[in-house]
């Protein structure tokens, strides 16, 4: 029998700037899905002219491994990364050329299980490039958190920016 | 409320100059297009208007195009290649656009990823990034081949999530 | 909800409109072999499209496996393969092969514990007796060992008919999928 999924599980929307956003819980808010959808659309409230890194970490623990292939209007580029406690996600700031939100979508795959590490395909813009790529989080356990948060200790995610999470039974 | 279907056209015999989707309701959060397209020539740059207007867009797009990847600015509003005539027969390019927020008062985001595909060495697969810079509610959608005609057999459906 | 054709006219608007169009059809967990078959596609006919949702690992003892698709049983020679590959951005494209693949898109036996290949594929109006079938993949292995890519990748089958099998296996002469693997088939209405 066919099952009706891609559910929306939770969402937050910034009324003010904010430091953190957080989704918690997660073995209860998202029990019996097997894939998470996050879908972002954010800016920093930093000063730079470009971009500054939106953090993800699962768990408030472990370690990533990343590739990234980046383009702009005329050429391309690649980053990998190995070991890192949060992931990089480059978004716009307040002074941005472009002070559209940035769009970040991220794919995580089996987040509940605890046979392997999880795997996110991942997406999104910035000021200058836009990004894809993969990246591993090397915990077997499951994900019960997910957390972003802004490089950088006087820099929020400011107001108006949306995060919503979806469910994906399979 | 899981995946929606908005609606859904299907181009019949005589094809059509252009698809347009309007009055969409403004009760999701995003939008999701998903496309099986082909037009009267090949190779053509595929275009995204909204609301009316293929203004205030900027775009980043990286194309494979057989021999090398690329990256480009232009056109601003640019999705995607479309399969056409003068190539492999009955090969239509599967498209899929995501726009985020789109019955909100901020700019808006728009991702789009497509595969064009033919036998032979030129295939452009690509992705593409793009901003509309209006805080307009996002009502109508359409997709433009440059001054080509749709293809019978087009088919674009259009979705809302929330 | 309106729809505008602009020019010569002659379309039609589905009436399945309003509601919820993202099913989960079947999901599949290998327990061993290396080839999964999602069979009967062609009786889904409540539905335009399709999604494959994986997460995948090999046993065999390498680090980077390869997954061949073929549809309908077909085994010969008329798939074309084309990606962009993100690490860093390169190429592969195959043109008249016996299935579509991109290679290293998931970890074998000898690659980093625990790490998954996953993988999202849709199909475009699958059930059209008119088209090629045209397939659009984006595909991700991040596992130390020498394979870790990613992928944006167009498929292309050299048939009209309709889908009505999806086989994905191994590529290769030995090996099985690892315990953990799962192959997930959604139904999107259109």
């Amino acid at each position: 029998m066919p099952t009706p999924t891609y559910d929306l599980l939770a969402s937050t929307v910034l009324g003010s700037n904010t430091a953190t956003v957080n989704f918690t819980n997660l073995g209860t808010v998202a029990a019996g899905y097997r894939d998470l959808v996050l879908v972002c659309m954010a800016r920093s409230s930093g000063t730079s002219s470009g971009n500054e890194a939106l953090l993800l970490d699962f768990n408030s623990t472990g370690a990533f491994d990343a590739t990234s292939s980046a383009w702009d209007t005329s050429s391309t580029s690649s980053q990998t990364s190995s070991g890192s406690s949060k992931i990089e996600n480059y978004i716009r700031t307040s002074q941005s050329s472009n002070t559209t939100p940035s769009f970040l979508i991220f794919h995580i795959f089996d987040f509940a299980q605890t046979n392997k590490h999880k795997t996110v395909l991942r997406r999104y813009d910035s000021s200058t490039y836009s990004w894809w790529g993969v990246f591993r989080w090397n915990q077997t356990s499951a994900i019960t958190s997910i957390n972003l948060d802004v490089e950088g200790t006087s820099t929020d995610i400011v107001a108006g920016s949306t995060f919503y999470l979806y469910g994906i039974v399979s | 409320m899981p995946m929606t279907l908005v609606g859904s056209v299907t181009v019949g015999a005589g094809g059509a100059s252009s698809l347009e989707f309007s009055n969409i309701p403004a009760t999701g959060t995003d939008l999701v297009v998903l496309g099986s397209i082909r037009c009267s020539s090949w190779g053509v740059n595929l275009t995204l208007e909204l609301n009316g207007s293929a203004s205030n867009f900027s775009s980043k797009g990286l194309l494979y195009n057989g021999t090398t990847i690329n990256a480009y600015g232009s056109p601003s509003n640019w999705v995607g290649v479309a399969n056409g005539t003068n190539r492999a027969t009955n090969v239509f390019s599967n498209i899929r656009i995501d726009i985020a927020n789109y019955a909100t008062t901020q700019n808006k985001g728009i991702q789009a990823s497509n595969a064009y595909a033919d036998f032979q060495t030129t295939s452009y697969p690509s992705f593409h990034n793009l901003v509309w810079s209006n805080s307009a509610t996002i009502n109508s959608i359409k997709l433009v081949p440059e001054d080509k005609t749709w293809l019978e057999g087009t088919i674009l459906s259009v979705y809302t999530i929330s | 909800m309106s729809f505008i054709l602009l020019g010569i006219l002659n379309s039609q608007v589905t009436a399945a409109a309003g509601g919820p169009a993202y099913d989960l059809i079947e999901t599949t967990t290998a327990t061993s072999g290396g080839s999964i078959t999602f069979s009967n596609v062609n009786n889904l006919t409540d539905y335009k499209h399709l999604q494959i949702r994986y997460v995948a690992r090999g046993t065999e003892a390498n680090t980077g496996g390869t997954i061949g698709i073929r549809l309908n049983g077909v085994t010969a020679s008329d798939y074309s393969s084309h990606s962009i590959i993100g690490s860093p951005s390169t190429s592969g494209s195959a043109d008249f092969t016996t299935y579509f693949f991109a290679n290293d898109t998931i970890p074998l036996g000898s690659s980093t514990t625990s790490a998954f290949g996953v993988g999202i594929i849709e199909f475009t109006d699958f059930l059209s007796t008119s088209k090629h079938k045209v397939i659009r993949a984006w595909l991700g292995n991040q596992a130390l060992g020498g394979t870790r890519n990613f992928y944006l990748t167009g498929m292309l089958t050299n048939t009209t008919a309709a889908i009505s099998s999806i086989n994905l296996f191994i590529v290769g002469t030995s090996g099985n999928y690892a315990t953990g693997t799962r192959f997930s088939l959604y139904g999107i209405k259109g």
